[in-house]
């Protein structure tokens, strides 16, 4: 059969799924050295229910501040700059993909995959004492991008290999590369660099199935796969994948986590997991 | 919860909390702060809901051990990750199954 062109089924998706302008004027302001917390928070002004997010996710278990947070200008302070482009990246993720109609894949269940992975990245990376820890969220929530690429341009295909993985129990990410001779993880890849976003977004998702592949970014990526299968495993939702994907040795032996950390991780995603949901989604998982 | 060791410092230079000690919600804020994330306790508690749901259902726990072999085939069970993975996963399996019945 003609194998697809990546960067057509990117060309198709990117007519439909755009970042909205609150996250680029937000990125221009990064990158200005005198913008001040102040500018952050005019910016977030113009969109007042993504204030009241931000406000109620500064007060939430998330970040477990001391005290009330009341303003945003003060939660902007205490969060951090960089931190805030990144909560607000998965803020407007799920509204860029909004026109993906519901009959080819359980949208919920999706993120729902995806937000649970970047709850385990951001426990992950609190474990390592990471400075970030809101951009490895931002890596896991992302990570599985490029299915929804194959969902929209691909449905029937994906159709069919989903239904043949769940009778052969094969693993559907292989499923891809042997039907389009790429997978989902490329695609995705390809997506964030057309949207320009970070590079170090673009390696783990690239990579998550094959850290051992990457590069640069290497700690993140093997975060990202670790991250992924741990998710599969503990939370109900699903980018497609029944199965749990098997793990790379060099990635676990990378990360260093100790002993007991996994019911440690499996008790904290248990309590986040349900503030990123409100936060994502905008409701209760 | 009572401390059965010393809680230390991550570099295990500064004891934080002696053994022996009540746990109070004031002593996990300071472990957090300190990026402690894991104490010994003394004794364990064997009524947990898990239990009582084995215990009434034991067709669950059979289904779920049956049932996670497959689920992980492509995984090494013997790794000790993917084996304390697969017992979580056999747990939540067996909840998720008794909040249906």
């Amino acid at each position: 059969m003609n194998q697809p062109n990546p960067q057509h089924l990117i060309a198709g998706i990117t007519q439909i799924a755009s970042l909205p302008e609150i996250y680029m004027k937000i990125e221009l302001a990064m990158n200005n050295p005198k913008s001040s917390s102040k500018y952050f928070s005019d910016i977030l002004s113009e969109d007042i229910a993504l204030a009241a997010k931000i406000l109620r996710l500064a007060n939430s278990s998330f970040f477990s501040f001391p005290g009330k947070i009341s303003t945003v200008t003060q939660a902007i302070t205490l969060i951090g700059t960089r931190q805030l482009r990144d909560i607000i990246l998965a803020s407007s993720i799920v509204g860029a993909f909004k026109d993906i109609p519901a009959e080819l894949i359980d949208m919920k269940s999706f993120w729902r995959h995806n937000i649970a992975c970047g709850v385990t990245c951001r426990i992950i990376a609190m474990l390592r004492r990471e400075t970030n820890v809101e951009a490895a969220f931002v890596s896991g929530l992302l990570h599985d991008i490029g299915r929804l690429v194959l969902y929209k341009e691909k449905p029937d295909a994906m159709g069919e290999l989903i239904e043949k993985c769940s009778k052969t129990e094969e693993l559907l990410y292989r499923s891809e590369r042997n039907h389009f001779g790429f997978d989902h993880a490329l695609l995705g890849s390809l997506l964030l660099k057309e949207w320009k976003l970070p590079t170090r977004l673009i390696k783990t998702t690239a990579c998550h199935h094959t850290p051992e592949r990457a590069k640069e970014y290497i700690i993140e990526t093997a975060t990202v796969h670790v991250s992924d299968i741990i998710s599969n495993a503990l939370t109900s939702g699903s980018s497609g994948e029944k199965m749990i994907p098997p793990m790379s040795e060099k990635a676990w032996k990378i990360l260093g986590l100790e002993d007991g950390n996994l019911s440690l991780i499996a008790d904290e995603l248990d309590k986040q997991y349900s503030v990123a949901v409100d936060f994502v989604l905008s409701e209760s998982p | 919860m009572v401390l059965s060791s010393d809680v230390t410092d991550r570099g295990g230079r500064t004891i934080l909390l002696k053994a022996g000690s009540e746990l109070t919600e004031k002593h996990l804020k300071i472990f957090k702060t300190w990026g402690v994330v894991q104490v010994d306790v003394k004794g364990k508690d064997n009524s947990t809901p898990l239990n009582n749901i084995i215990n009434a259902h034991p067709e669950l726990e059979i289904s779920a051990r049956l049932a996670v072999k497959s689920t992980f085939k492509h995984t090494n069970l013997k790794h000790p990750f993917f084996k304390e993975l697969s017992d979580l996963w056999v747990q939540n399996h067996i909840k998720q199954r008794a909040a249906e019945i």
